[in-house]
């Protein structure tokens, strides 16, 4: 066994965006999908903080910064909009957003 | 290649240079600056006057756009601006045009909300998310790097998707925005997750180090390539390309209209503005291929082939998904979404080309010329449907049934617009789509044109409905009257007359004004 190489943050960071696209697929609750949608953006957060301890270069930390600001607005403007459309429908289940089709 | 913290380089300049530069970077920076300080601004004048609705907050804002476009036409020259030798912002052609697309389209936009007879007392609000859209659209039309790029587009993003719901009263507004968020933050994390592959495997968070790297010849790193799809995948969704357009006909009908107008030309322009400036500087990153053999002429090499393929492949399917499925509609607000799909289908096709460094220049012309245009003639058909919400509470194409009849001026005007999304002579969209196909079929694609004429063929069948309904059809009592005079009136035909100007006179000076104003500072 040697020491903890990139491989192994990338291979970390794989799958914790596969986990959370699944999340996102799988999840019917509107909340449970802005919570996958948080675990691939910190996903991203680990590859960029990695490559950036990688090539000694702080640009991907700082990238890393930007993503969490970003990350924090996003969560604030879709939990805004999760609570207006319960006021409408009365439910956070994304399967009962259908009133437009075709 | 430095480093995005300058002062941590080792060769980091003395402090009055840095004073020197940092005036000078906020001058070319300044007409986001200036929108941004407009966000404040209209917030704190929001707060303080609390007075209900207010006619004020419009003419702040048509005032603040006025001053921006100033400080877009009077910016010139072609260069990078940034620090230590980073390249973080370019003033350049490209950027000014497609600012100039955002501004126009801006203003309209908000011309539209005023004149759309509906006002719940928080027009402040919808101010505020307009400046904080139109900035980050400015940066991204200059963006050239990785980190601004992200920030502008998600501000861009944000303001879209509070904007799709704006109406609050409104059931298919509250779903528009939140299928609009949640699809929409799903494609940034995935671009997110390409751009962080595609910073670590070129090291560089530089459009044009990237690009270099990307077009290389013996660059076939499977990881970068996944990064570059992840990155593409994000901007598809944002311009509403084939496979990622499934989320736009219910965003832009739960929309209101004008919000829906301004997400069709301004939000699928940003999306194009920082897609063709990477193009462009993956054009330039390999001009050595030349002096190899000067007989073979440009030689793509296998990563540039491939991302032409890419967008072919999303160019057909987005012009004839958004065609065919445009077919069978009935509201006029939806049957716009699906044409305002199939027009990106266009664009792309020639965003192909691009990559051909001897037509490279035609092409990007050819898509700023024809936002240009699209502006007028899709943000004028969005008017009227918004008219139609006013004044008939429905959008349904059998609701104009007659109006050539009643309204001769308003149902020609619409007319020319139809005529002009189609593409077909006299308008300004023939100019636009022959200049869009001109350098496609120049660099031998055929198949890929011919797809898109057959393409123009049907998209006539269902832009030819309302005229249809418009002239052909008697009214009857059952229909509802649009009320369309004096402002609204004259706002379309100022809509139209551009229309029937670039279609009639000034070919060559359009397609010669639109080749000089794309420049591209490398």
């Amino acid at each position: 066994m040697g020491e903890l190489t990139i491989t192994h943050f990338l291979v970390l960071g794989a799958l914790l965006f596969s986990v959370g696209v699944l999340c996102v697929t799988l999840r019917r609750n509107a909340i449970g999908v802005l919570i996958g949608i948080e675990i691939m953006l910190n996903a991203c957060n680990i590859n960029l903080v990695a490559f950036s301890r990688y090539t000694g270069d702080i640009d991907g930390a700082v990238y890393a910064v930007f993503v969490v600001m970003l990350a924090a607005a996003e969560a604030a403007v879709a939990l805004a909009i999760v609570l207006h459309i319960f006021h409408h429908a009365a439910s956070i289940s994304v399967d009962d957003y259908t009133e437009m089709k075709g | 290649m430095g480093s995005f913290l300058p002062l941590l380089a080792q060769d980091a300049p003395a402090f009055p240079s840095l004073k020197a530069d940092l005036m000078q970077n906020l001058g070319a920076a300044a007409p986001e600056g200036f929108l941004c300080l407009m966000v404040l601004v209209v917030l704190l004048l929001d707060v303080i006057r609390h007075k209900g609705p207010s006619a004020l907050y419009p003419k702040v804002t048509l005032a603040g756009i006025a001053i921006a476009v100033v400080l877009v036409c009077v910016g010139s020259g072609d260069h990078l601006v940034g620090y230590n030798g980073f390249a973080a912002l370019s003033v350049d052609g490209l950027g000014r045009l497609f600012k100039l697309v955002f501004l126009i389209t801006g203003a309209l936009t908000v011309v539209f909300v005023m004149r759309s007879g509906k006002s719940y007392g928080r027009e402040g609000e919808f101010q505020v998310l307009m400046f904080g859209a139109l900035a980050g659209m400015c940066y991204l039309a200059s963006a050239t790097e990785l980190i601004g790029f992200y920030v502008a587009f998600e501000l861009v993003s944000y303001t879209g998707y509070l904007m799709a719901g704006y109406r609050l009263e409104s059931t298919k507004g509250a779903e528009a925005s939140g299928k609009y968020v949640i699809f929409g933050s799903v494609a940034s994390g995935v671009m997110l997750f390409g751009i962080t592959l595609v910073f670590g495997f070129t090291g560089s968070t530089e459009f044009s180090v990237i690009a270099e790297k990307l077009m290389a010849v013996d660059t076939a790193e499977p990881a970068l390539m996944v990064g570059a799809i992840f990155t593409f995948a994000g901007f598809a969704f944002k311009a509403a390309a084939f496979p990622f357009q499934f989320w736009c006909p219910d965003v832009y009908e739960g929309a209101p209209a004008p919000v829906a107008g301004f997400l069709a030309v301004a939000s699928k322009a940003a999306a194009f503005a920082v897609g063709l400036r990477v193009l462009a500087y993956g054009v330039g990153a390999t001009p050595s291929l030349d002096a190899l053999d000067p007989n073979l002429g440009q030689l793509l090499t296998p990563n540039m082939a491939f991302t032409e393929q890419v967008l072919a492949v999303a160019a057909v399917g987005t012009m004839t998904w958004g065609n065919l499925a445009a077919l069978r509609q009935n509201n006029l607000q939806r049957m716009l979404a699906y044409s305002s799909i199939a027009q990106a289908g266009y664009l792309l096709m020639t965003a192909c080309v691009v990559l051909h460094a001897d037509v490279s220049d035609d092409a990007l012309a050819a898509i700023g010329f024809y936002f240009l245009i699209y502006l007028f003639m899709n943000l004028g058909a969005f008017f009227i449907v918004t008219l139609m919400r006013r004044d008939i509470g429905s959008t349904l194409v059998t609701d104009l049934r007659g109006i050539g009849h009643r309204k001769p001026l308003l149902a020609s005007c619409f007319a020319i617009m139809l005529i002009s999304l189609t593409g077909l002579p006299p308008t300004a969209g023939f100019v636009g789509k022959f200049l869009l196909f001109a350098p496609v079929i120049g660099e031998g694609l055929f198949v890929l044109a011919t797809i898109g004429l057959i393409n123009g063929a049907i998209s006539l069948y269902y832009y030819a409905k309302p005229m249809r309904e418009m002239f052909l059809k008697e009214p009857d009592e059952t229909t509802g009257d649009l009320r369309v005079v004096g402002f609204d009136l004259a706002l379309i035909v100022a809509l139209t007359v551009p229309l029937l100007f670039f279609g009639l006179f000034g070919w060559d000076a359009v397609a010669d004004a639109a080749r000089d104003a794309v420049a591209v500072a490398r």
